[in-house]
């Protein structure tokens, strides 16, 4: 086949995302594997936002509503705002294309810290846009080398917090501090995803972002602390003349109508949220204090997953892992070749993993062992 | 032929009456919705006051000058939910903590309930309104043809508060502080001589601790199917 593909669209790496646990059965013959790969809900799905989907089945020949009238109705009433500035998406992914469909061309750019959510450069890229790439410092967002490298060709500038797959937070003064010096025009987009988790307090209220009259975009999800990643479901809040233009590109029918539902149910579903975030923090501190005890190297997180640093190739490791049953995140594609990044899951599933570790590490170490003996 | 379909009235008053965190202002808006109503967010009115006594540096217990500030005044409701005060937009301003404290603090004035009374009747003329607030079946809409009272759980109804507060980025409070500033809220409302929080005696009462959005507006609806009008 005779294809021309334009060269921005030929140079996109593609997104990988994590193994898919049937994937792992087919290639490795392992069938009671755990995935602690892709930061989901270990506890499954709000209660509440199961029985709302069921009760929508019938009627799945009808198109769902393009509008997301009541869910948006909802949104707009848990944040204070208007109906206006909520705009849904089939996952924040979605809204992440939009934003890229409506402010990039050829002739733009965008600031994107890194390693971070790899979306975000790909989408600019698919639009023909340039990515600039801002590297963390000490694992955390460097908002000061994020302004710099803002030009007059700079459109969008994603930030994210907790940042994934690092886990750190932004300040919220330093973000209105940075906000406040970035040319008017420039669009913030702040990736919130994981933010149900966060512990620290300073972290950014992006709400009051929203107020400062700037161009600012914060996007949310259902597919993590309300455990509907299956359904793909997400939002962005933000000023009314944005979503307005969002909405222009918006496919009509985005957000199918078992998303819709449950997203509405989820949203009100409190104990689950509140059990699904004691689950986290619990498990974070206790794997923090077992790796303490193995003196393995890790990075602390305000997410529902975190670094941990191997004190082999990391590769090597995640591979080892993959025939244990145990499938990780390996950071490389992230630019953190030694590092792999864990979700929390149920205490089993964690205590599979720290099983699976120490058994991988020690198969590891023994070819040294011998060699120093000989 | 099977029966004629029932069909509800164009013309009702429904008010949705119980406390912070039952669920009521979005219950309300989609219900209204689903009846073709318009919704009456009586809270926003107390709040414009509100809004209105801080701006004129009025003091919350100044009878006369808030009886001053009442006056002549013109509410339009947004069909997006927003509201305008004497073609002033004011939707975005009468959100702020400042407010609400205000608001708060001028509703426990017969004056300004006195007036509000007649606004929101005055709003509901023609019927075909969902009135939420927390003494409509009681005070406001005696006359009502289906009064509904919200409830849920403490623990429900501080949960939902601690989460929503939570999700706007504040953290100052903890979950048991929000459950202690809910008892004291409910103790103060039923308690109190103006107005006190409580079902009317033919308000349908519906527990939402344990129902989503969409079932309680679906009982809602079943609910106003059944009567005859």
């Amino acid at each position: 086949m005779k294809l021309s593909i334009p060269p921005h669209v030929a140079a996109i790496d593609p997104y990988v995302p994590g193994k898919p646990l049937e994937e792992l059965a087919r290639q490795y013959g392992v069938s009671d594997a755990v995935k602690l790969a892709s930061n989901e809900n270990p506890l499954g799905t709000s209660p509440k936002a199961l029985e709302a989907a069921r009760s929508r089945l019938e009627g799945l020949n009808r198109y769902p509503d393009g509008a997301g009238h009541d869910l948006i109705e909802a949104l707009a009433a848990r944040f204070d705002l208007r109906p206006s500035q909520v705009v849904i998406g089939n996952g924040s992914d979605d809204l992440l294309g939009m934003l890229a469909r409506v402010f990039l061309d050829d002739d733009s750019q965008v600031v994107v810290p890194h390693p971070s959510f790899l979306m975000y450069s790909i989408v600019a890229r698919s639009a023909g846009a340039a990515a600039v790439k801002v590297p963390l410092k000490d694992l955390a967002i460097d908002l000061a080398a994020m302004a710099r490298a803002v030009n007059e060709k700079t459109r969008i500038v994603f930030l994210c917090c907790p940042n994934n797959p690092t886990g750190t937070v932004l300040d919220h003064g330093r973000v209105e501090a940075f906000l406040n010096d970035l040319p008017e025009d420039v669009i913030v987009v702040l990736d919130e995803a994981y933010v149900e988790f966060v512990q620290a307090a300073e972290s950014v209220r992006s709400l009051k972002l929203l107020e400062l009259g700037r161009p600012v975009v914060v996007l949310r999800t259902f597919s993590k602390i309300y455990g509907l990643a299956g359904l793909r479901v997400g939002y962005g809040l933000m000023p009314e003349q944005l979503a307005e233009v969002l909405n222009r590109v918006r496919m009509p029918f985005n957000v199918n109508c078992l998303a819709q539902a449950a997203a509405l149910a989820a949203l009100d579903d409190s104990g689950f949220v509140a059990k699904t975030r004691a689950l986290i923090h619990r498990e974070l501190e206790r794997m923090y204090t077992a790796l303490d005890e193995r003196g393995i190297e890790y990075h602390p997180s305000q997410a529902n997953f975190f670094l941990i640093k191997m004190p082999y190739p990391a590769g090597r490791v995640f591979e080892a892992l993959l025939r244990e049953g145990v499938i990780v995140r390996w950071m490389k594609s992230y630019a953190l070749e030694d590092y792999i990044r864990l979700s929390i899951g149920l205490p089993g599933e964690n205590d599979r993993f720290l099983a699976a570790l120490d058994k991988v590490l020690e198969r590891l170490a023994e070819p040294c062992r011998r060699s120093r003996r000989k | 032929m099977a029966q004629a379909i029932k069909r509800i009235p164009p013309d009702l008053i429904v008010t949705i009456d119980g406390p912070a965190g039952a669920g009521k202002t979005t219950i309300s808006k989609l219900l209204a919705r689903q009846l073709g109503y318009r919704y009456l967010d009586t809270g926003a009115l107390y709040r414009a006051i509100g809004l209105l006594a801080l701006e004129g540096k009025t003091g919350p217990d100044d009878d006369q000058a808030l009886a001053g500030l009442c006056q002549g005044l013109e509410f339009e409701f947004l069909a997006d939910g927003g509201l305008k005060v004497n073609g002033r937009d004011v939707t975005g301003l009468i959100r702020t903590p400042e407010v609400s404290m205000m608001a708060s603090a001028v509703s426990a004035r017969p004056v300004v309930r006195r007036y509000l009374l007649d606004v929101q009747r005055d709003l509901a003329r023609g019927g075909g309104i969902v009135a939420e607030g927390r003494d409509m079946g009681t005070v406001v809409f005696p006359e009502a043809q289906v009064k509904f009272f919200l409830d849920a759980d403490l623990e429900t109804r501080a949960l939902r508060r601690y989460e929503q507060l939570r999700q706007r980025g504040d953290m100052s409070a903890s979950l048991e502080e929000i459950k202690r500033q809910i008892a004291v809220r409910d103790r103060n409302d039923s308690s109190r001589n103006l107005a006190p929080l409580r079902p009317a005696a033919d308000a349908v009462r519906i527990d939402s601790s344990a129902l989503g959005i969409r079932q309680v507006v679906d009982k809602m609806l079943r609910i106003i199917k059944e009567r005859n009008f």
